[in-house]
């Protein structure tokens, strides 16, 4: 029977858990006889929820006499009273039941917990989580919805290992940051059979994902070789209808707040800074007690920027409505679902997110069935003209903007104060009104269709079409500008013309893929021990891209967001499209022994439009293999308590063209690059001439780089699930990645060089998870902890001969590992200026520039000066080599707790923002961290002792010394985060029972509450570069209630 | 029997899905013309024109916008004409000479060789193309003029280099040691250059429709011809030859024949007619500040860059704009030295130094800070913003403080560092500092001027890419310069005489007599005239005088100061916030980086002192 399942479900759609099976069961009710009882039961879970789905077969009629649980759990079966029923549902441990004349009967199933015999979504198909034998996490579709974040990325991490994000920051709608299966880049992302984007899909429409990420990810091809997720979404089940509601409410602050200066701070400190260059003071000491006192705070200001742009606490909410039931000939699920997260900033900051989702599945006849999905979602991110750009240039101007200028001129309202010469004043940044918005809708919209029939027994064809699209339509209105200066001795509002000209830019692209899959499936056992099964499939996907997008000047003081409403000049209008084309042919076969020894074969012959004609077909193959021990008898009798203990190994091959263009293996011309003003009228007006430019050199023999990946795994389970474990070693090899020969040819040449196979690099890692459930009295628990490690090396680089040894060492990536940080050695704090005269130079300026508390740098070479020549690798890179996950599940009666960790190690977080004092260029504001800094106790007096401090003393423009790449900014950084905390409570039955409403739980959940680090400063997701400079990153602390009729 | 058709009906579908499918996967190329498309379309010849044209290095004014960011770098604020307003100054530590002379941006290997291949390209394309034969040498001696241009660019930073005249072939990596061209002699390079123009004069028109006014002309290629040969003259009579094989240098003896090429060169753009000095309004200054800011085709510009808002803009009042001006950040982006506003002589000849004291050393009192200025040159004004001169309808307020004379001593000085701090009380109080400096710290400007050549104030948005004044590259002024130096160096001094005093009688100062001629004022004349045209750095590197000019230069800053008593204006000078200036020997010449040097192990050694 399972092969049976397997068989019809493997294409694109899976029919999870219970539908698909109890479809063929339910049908098999034969006629009552004369002698039976009509037994009524309930199936219900630990927990007391009902279970759907479940058969209910009488003992002894082999399977010809059953039933199956409606919505409720319920069902009805006539029997002999003396007979027994064993109840399966997939994701439950069997069981039998004496009826013993009974009529009435309350069932309850246990779950299992790592179910061999759950189901889990391969290429192209489905296999049992026990005979499988590549390596692949899945997670499922209530796990994700827990953690409740916007974007299924965030929700993805810490739950099982290998999945790698790193979420930069918090902006609305902002999905970003590094995402990858083990290290290995874009992974390609799946739902229901096609390829799709899927970062913004509700997670209550999602049934399971799962993730390949060895050689079994071979079977799609190119696109695959950086692993695979692959999402199914919900479908209906032969019950009644089932809706359920849920909401959440949320509210979300930043997870670290910008600590800078007060007006007072900032010009004592200005003042210190300044006089530590050897400059005058900037603020007289009555001027300080000003600021101090706050006694004229029209003139001497204290303003804190950050806390009049950002909000304690935004909103956030979600609703989802879903349907569905069925009857044996047709199924359905319905999924609606809204978001709305408002963002931290005192501003219209928005994210809407409406998402749709319908599956339908139809029998028509014993042999053909038809399903039918259709998806879409729309997204409408609003933001004020200079945001939408992760926060950089907010939060930046909070910084610029000094603490002793005023929000608005004279502390009058109707004028914002032009608080600085460079950037605008933050709070009039963020009024919609004033400064424009920069707005974007997407659409996406998803559509299959498939047709299965079965040509006879074992053998089934599928059809499979998809159609989707997506149209992203963005509307950025920058509008003019005019800030204000209040003078005192003409006692007028000087206007400043920021921005003199508005102007209008809009962008509109569309792009359509199809789908097609074509795939004959064929499944035999011979002597109930030979298991094979073979599939043979054919995909073509085909996509046009296109997009159009215009620019207009407004010099109308209040502009009409619209196109047509700009000025008559000053018109930019931009349109582009491509196509891309793939084909595919593939076929797998797998074989199996009893369930004992297993074997996988499969090869893609995949075509790419990308490369030139002649090379235009790959072959990769991949093949793997497993033992699965534990069914052996010999070691059945020697560990009686071993559950499972399988060993798996897998090779594949397989090819990615990611990254060429479609037209490398050609020359040409290249229009336009380039402009140039040749003349023009004779009233002296202009005509550009666009430019064409020689392409760069072809290369005919251009193909997509080449990929192994091995992958070595044990699954083991003991006292019956009560501990698991699963390890996966592997490693991968790239060979012939892009590059230009841009080095190794003279600098002279001149020509544009073509992409040519040159680069190879490897990557090597591990994974393991630990779990175990448990049951003591009635409370029921379940831990899972992973970790996981990965790190690349380069290990052929096209580049130039080194001139010489030292540059070898310095610039030669070969055979070493690419995530380093270079940067010199710090030593310690300068103590006194007698240790500054006796030490190495250090700023090439015989150290005259140094004071004490200056940061001192080891002399690798020991020239008695500190140079380039003294860097070496001081940290790892800025992306954790280790990651890791530990979830912890727990339920007593109605109550649940579900708590996830999640972490990272073994990366360099480098202090960027913070290695200057104040925010250069211009009178920028400082942090308040630097008060811990080397300083004189009288910074009037220069012969006064220093103190010393954390920081180096203060410099206006920072120092170059002190500024260097070193260890000192940089932190071997770890952090674990309680990623997400969540307390339900089911309520009891006999609350509900005469509402009609079957299940109510209600939960509280904190996200992002609680995070350990050794990273000061900053949060330790932050990117390098540009640290505080964006917007935080949040916690959200959200109630939400679900609700199920 | 009805399900078995049905299977054959789904079996057929499926196997005609397999073979249509089958088609091959070659999708439309957008990106790219096809080779054969190109060389018979004059309009795709053009435009492939437009590309070399654009791959010039014509540095003008905003060209180094990048560094700009950085370190306030242009041409102009390199050498001793000007200074950036946020420059790196004591208070901070950068290292003028890493940051600017020795620095790899200012390095154009890579980019000006990929140019050169475009130009090699393009002759090569042309040659082979069955377009009629009639057409193809005005569009060879244009590509050959704009490849001379681009060696112009690599000889005047690196010396010698190596010459590649036809565009290499790459097949593979086998192919790699035919690549590794050797560096040729400096002296070679001039000497192509000069021929080069001198073979396309004949084949190049002499003048130029409307539509194409800004393309080469015959006296374009003359006046490059004069700069080029006067470049090489100087650096043969003042350079020493450098490196192995004399990489770095020209012969000695070889400087008269480039000063003659040179005024030869200048004599055929003079005598040619179709150029004039601009003299279109009557007030001198005015005449000449209007010179940089009228589009199109003025009558002395020989060779120039144009503009167009917003897609072909360049930022030149967004860097410069004087400081309560600014709107979008930058601005005083290069403020001039004192030493250059003094390089002005009066009009009646006489040096330029300001008069700020009289005879017993007491601080002269002048009703506006305009009367110090008004016997200068005109140029003076028609460059720079004066204090209080007029600027978009206001004042360019530059005051350091008040001088209170009811005090003693240096307390009179009223200064302050904040630019809101007042001084009195009731109707007279006012701020102590003019909105537009001058202070110490931050963005504004420190010398006591600002930029007003090419500023152009009819630009309302001061932003990126708003500003479209053109770009002289050759106008005639420079070319009677030229010609006076040139003939100077071949002790020629009516000739040079005569074309000095034309640049002076425009200008509006008194003409010169012989008896007054001297390199030093030739020179200075240029100084003053190419002001901010970028071509005061490279004068100063052929002159081989700039190791001495900026042996450690001050930046010097005037200082206006308000009489509390009268509302006059006295003046004081001082060393503006700014680290001095050095030029060492070795920044004669551009550093080769260790990219360019790496990928080709024939180059030899670097330049000199690297």
């Amino acid at each position: 029977m399972g092969v049976l399942f397997l068989f019809i479900t493997s294409g694109s759609h899976v029919y999870a858990k219970s539908t698909g099976l109890l479809g063929i069961l339910a049908s098999n009710d034969i006629g009552q006889n004369a002698k039976n009882v009509t037994l009524r039961g309930t199936v219900l879970d630990e927990s007391g929820k009902p279970v759907a789905g479940a058969t209910v077969i009488e003992a002894g009629t082999k399977g010809q006499n059953g039933t199956a649980s409606d919505g409720d759990g319920k069902f009805s079966i006539s029997l002999s009273p003396e007979s027994s029923i064993s109840i399966k549902c997939i994701g439950y441990e069997p069981k039998n039941v004496d009826v013993n004349g009974k009529n009435d009967i309350a069932i309850t199933l246990k779950e299992e917990s790592t179910s061999l015999n759950e189901v889990v979504l391969v290429g192209y198909g489905v296999q049992k989580k026990a005979t499988l034998t590549g390596s692949v996490a899945s997670i499922k579709g209530e796990t994700l919805s827990k953690i409740g974040q916007p974007s299924l990325k965030a929700n993805m991490l810490g739950s099982v290992p290998g999945i790698r994000f790193q979420q930069t920051n918090g902006e609305p709608g902002d999905d970003g940051g590094t995402f990858d299966i083990r290290g290995f880049g874009n992974p390609l992302t799946i739902i229901d059979g096609i390829e799709r984007p899927f970062s913004q899909i509700d997670p209550n429409e999602i049934e399971s994902i799962s993730i390949l990420k060895d050689a079994s990810a071979s079977v799609y091809g190119f696109r695959g070789a950086n692993g695979v997720l692959i999402i199914q979404t919900k479908q209906g089940a032969n019950a009644k209808p089932k809706i359920s509601y849920s909401y959440n409410y949320g509210l979300q602050a930043p997870v670290k707040n910008l600590q800078m200066m007060d007006a007072y701070s900032y010009a004592y400190y200005r003042n210190e800074a300044l006089l530590n260059g050897g400059g005058i003071a900037q603020y007289s000491n009555e001027e300080l007690e000003k600021y101090r006192t706050g006694s004229d705070p029209v003139n001497y200001p204290s303003t804190d920027w950050y806390a009049e742009t950002v909000r304690k606490a935004a909103p956030k909410q979600q609703h989802n409505l879903n349907i569905s039931g069925g009857s044996d000939q047709l199924k359905y699920f319905f999924s609606f679902g809204y978001l709305n997260q408002e963002g931290i900033l005192k501003s219209t900051q928005n994210f809407d997110r409406y998402n749709f989702r319908s599956n339908i599945t139809a029998k028509m006849s014993e042999r053909l069935s038809a399903e039918v999905g259709l998806g879409g979602r729309m997204e409408n991110r609003k933001y004020p003209y200079y945001l939408g750009d992760q926060g950089v240039a907010l939060f930046t101007a909070i910084k610029s903007n000094a603490p002793n200028q005023s929000v608005y001129a004279n502390n009058n309202p109707d004028y914002y104060n032009n608080s600085d010469n460079n950037q605008l004043n933050p709070v009039a940044m963020l009024d919609r009104n004033l400064t424009g918005h920069k707005d974007r809708r997407d659409l996406e919209f998803n559509s299959q269709i498939a047709l299965t029939y079965k040509i006879m027994k074992g053998l089934s064809a599928k059809a499979l079409v998809a159609f989707d699209f997506t149209n992203v339509t963005k509307s950025n209105f920058k509008r003019e500008v005019n800030l204000f200066s209040y003078n005192n001795i003409t006692q007028k509002y000087d206007k400043i013309v920021k921005v003199a000209v508005g102007q209008m830019y809009q962008q509109d692209t569309l792009n359509y893929r199809t789908t097609q899959q074509y795939s004959l499936n064929y499944a035999k056992s011979f002597n109930e021990k030979h298991n094979f099964s073979v599939l043979a499939l054919m995909e073509l996907k085909e996509a046009n891209n296109g997009g159009m997008s215009a620019i207009k000047t407004y010099s109308v003081t209040t502009g009409i967001d619209e196109l047509s409403k700009g000025d008559p000049n000053g018109v930019i209008a931009e349109g582009n499209s491509d196509q891309y084309k793939y084909i595919g042919y593939v076929g797998r076969l797998n074989y199996d022994y009893a369930g004992k020894y297993l074997l996988e074969a499969s090869f893609r012959y995949d075509g790419s439009y990308k490369t030139s004609p002649l090379h235009r077909w790959g072959f990769f193959p991949a093949v793997s293999g497993g033992w699965r021990a534990s069914e052996e008898e010999f070691i059945k009798d020697a560990l009686p308590n071993l559950t499972n203990l399988k060993f798996r190994a897998s090779w594949g091959k397989i090819g990615d063209d990611a990254g060429l263009d479609a037209s490398q293996f050609m020359s040409g011309w290249k229009y336009p690059i380039g402009s140039y003003i040749l003349g023009g009228a004779s009233d002296g007006s202009t005509t550009i001439t666009k430019g064409l430019s020689k392409a760069n050199l072809a290369n005919p023999g251009i193909f997509w780089y080449k990929v192994q990946t091995t992958n070595l795994g044990v699954d083991a389970s003991m006292w019956n699930n009560k501990l698991t474990l699963e390890f996966d070693y592997f490693y991968r090899k790239t060979t012939g990645k892009f590059a230009k020969r841009l080095t190794s040819i003279p600098t002279s040449f001149g020509s544009e060089m073509p992409f040519e196979n040159l680069n190879s690099d490897d990557n090597r890692g591990f994974e393991l998870s630990l779990g175990t459930v448990q049951k003591v009295g009635e409370v029921r628990f379940q831990i899972k902890g992973n970790v996981a490690y990965s790190r690349a090396k380069s290990l052929y680089k096209e580049q130039a001969a080194p001139a010489n040894q030292y540059l070898n060492y310095r610039n030669n990536t070969v055979n070493r590992f690419s995530n380093t940080t270079w940067g010199y050695v710090y030593t310690g704090q300068f103590q006194s200026y007698e240790e500054i005269y006796n030490s190495p130079i250090q700023d090439g300026k015989g150290n005259s520039t140094l004071r004490p508390g200056d940061l001192k740098y080891q002399d690798i070479n020991g020239d008695g000066s500190i140079t380039d020549l003294d860097q070496k690798v001081v940290g790892k890179g800025s992306f954790p080599d280790v990651n890791y996950g530990l979830s912890l599940n727990t339920s007593w009666k109605g109550l649940d707790l579900n708590v996830l960790f999640q972490g990272a190690c073994n990366y360099t977080q480098t202090l960027n923002a913070v290695k200057s004092p104040f925010r250069g260029p211009g009178e920028g504001n400082g942090f308040q961290v630097w008060e811990d800094r080397w300083h004189k106790a009288d910074y009037t007096d220069l012969n006064s002792e220093w103190i010393a401090g954390n920081f180096p003393s203060l410099r206006i423009d920072g120092n170059e010394n002190n500024g260097r790449t070193s260890s000192y900014w940089m932190t071997n950084a770890y952090y674990v985060r309680l990623k997400s905390i969540e307390l339900g409570y089911t309520l009891p039955k006999s609350l509900l029972e005469k509402t009609g409403i079957g299940n109510v739980r209600v939960y509280a959940n904190a996200y992002n509450p609680l995070t350990v680090t050794n990273v000061k400063y900053t949060d330790p997701e932050a990117v390098e570069g540009w640290m505080s400079f964006y917007y935080p990153q949040l916690k959200v602390f959200s109630f939400g209630i679900n609700i199920t009729l | 029997m009805k399900k078995m058709k049905k299977i054959s009906y789904i079996l057929a579908s499926l196997l005609v899905l397999f073979m249509s499918s089958c088609d091959d996967l070659g999708v439309k190329i957008t990106d790219r013309f096809a080779e054969d498309k190109v060389w018979n379309d004059e309009k795709l010849i053009v435009a492939a024109l437009a590309n070399l044209y654009d791959g010039l290095e014509l540095e003008h004014n905003s060209s180094y916008f990048e560094m700009w960011d950085v370190h306030n770098v242009s041409l102009t604020t390199t050498c001793d004409e000007g200074s950036g307003a946020y420059q790196a100054g004591p208070l901070g530590t950068s290292d003028i000479v890493t940051a600017y002379f020795d620095a790899e941006w200012f390095g154009k290997w890579k980019a000006t060789y990929e140019k050169v291949y475009a130009c090699n390209m393009f002759i090569k394309k042309l040659e082979e193309s069955s377009l009629d034969e009639n057409l193809k040498p005005a569009y060879l001696a244009e590509a050959r003029f704009l490849r001379a241009f681009q060696y112009f660019t690599l000889v005047k930073r690196y010396g010698g280099v190596p010459l590649i005249t036809a565009p290499q072939e790459y097949n593979s990596i086998a192919d790699l040691a035919v690549l590794q061209v050797p560096r040729d002699k400096e002296q070679v390079i001039w000497q192509f250059i000069v021929d080069e123009l001198s073979a396309s004069v004949a084949d190049l028109p002499a003048k130029r429709l409307p539509l194409y006014r800004s393309r080469i002309t015959r006296y374009g290629a003359y006046a490059l011809q004069s700069r080029a040969a006067l470049y090489a003259g100087s650096i043969a009579k003042y350079g020493t030859l450098q490196l192995d094989g004399n990489i770095c240098g020209v012969v000695a003896t070889e400087a008269d024949k480039f000063f003659a090429i040179a005024a030869t060169a200048a004599d055929s753009v003079i005598n040619s007619g179709k150029y004039a000095l601009y003299e279109k309004y009557a007030d001198k200054s005015e005449n000449y500040r209007n010179l940089f800011i009228e589009k199109g085709n003025n009558g002395e510009y020989i060779f120039w860059k144009e503009f167009s808002v917003p897609d072909k803009a360049h930022s030149w009042d967004l860097l410069n704009v004087p400081f309560s001006f600014v709107q979008n950040g930058y601005g005083c982006g290069q403020t001039p030295t004192l030493d250059l506003i003094q390089a002005y002589e009066n009009i009646d000849g006489t040096r330029g130094t300001l008069n700020i004291k009289d005879n017993a050393g007491n601080l002269i009192k002048y009703d506006s800070p305009l009367d110090l200025f008004k016997d200068k040159d005109p140029r003076l004004k028609g460059s720079f913003y004066l204090p209080y001169d007029a600027c978009r309808g206001k004042i360019v307020e530059i005051r350091r403080g008040i001088y209170d004379e009811s005090k003693a001593g240096a307390l009179r000085f009223v200064s302050s560092t904040n630019p809101k701090a007042t001084y009195g009380i009731g109707a007279s109080m006012m701020t102590i500092l003019g909105k537009d400096g001058v202070w110490d710290t931050g963005d504004v400007g420190k010398t006591g001027f600002y930029t007003k050549k090419f500023s152009d104030e009819t630009v309302t948005t001061i932003a990126y890419n708003q500003s479209s004044a053109p770009w002289p590259v050759f106008r005639l002024a420079e070319i009677y310069l030229n010609k006076s130096e040139a003939a100077f160096e071949l002790n020629k001094s009516d000739e040079a005489l005569n074309a000095l005093n034309m640049v002076r009688a425009r200008a509006g100062i008194r003409s010169l007599n012989v008896g007054e001629l001297t390199m030093d004022r030739i020179r200075n004349e240029r100084r003053v005239e190419l002001a901010y045209e970028n071509h005061r750095h490279w004068d100063l590197k052929r002159w081989r005088t700039a190791t001495t000019v900026m042996a450690n230069f001050e930046t010097d800053a005037l200082y206006p100061w308000y009489v509390w008593a009268d509302g006059k204006f006295v003046f004081t000078t001082a060393k503006a916030p700014k680290p001095n200036k050095v030029f060492l020997e070795r920044n004669y010449y551009v550093r080769i980086t260790d990219a360019d040097m790496g990928s080709n192990p024939r180059l030899g050694q670097n330049n000199p002192g690297y």
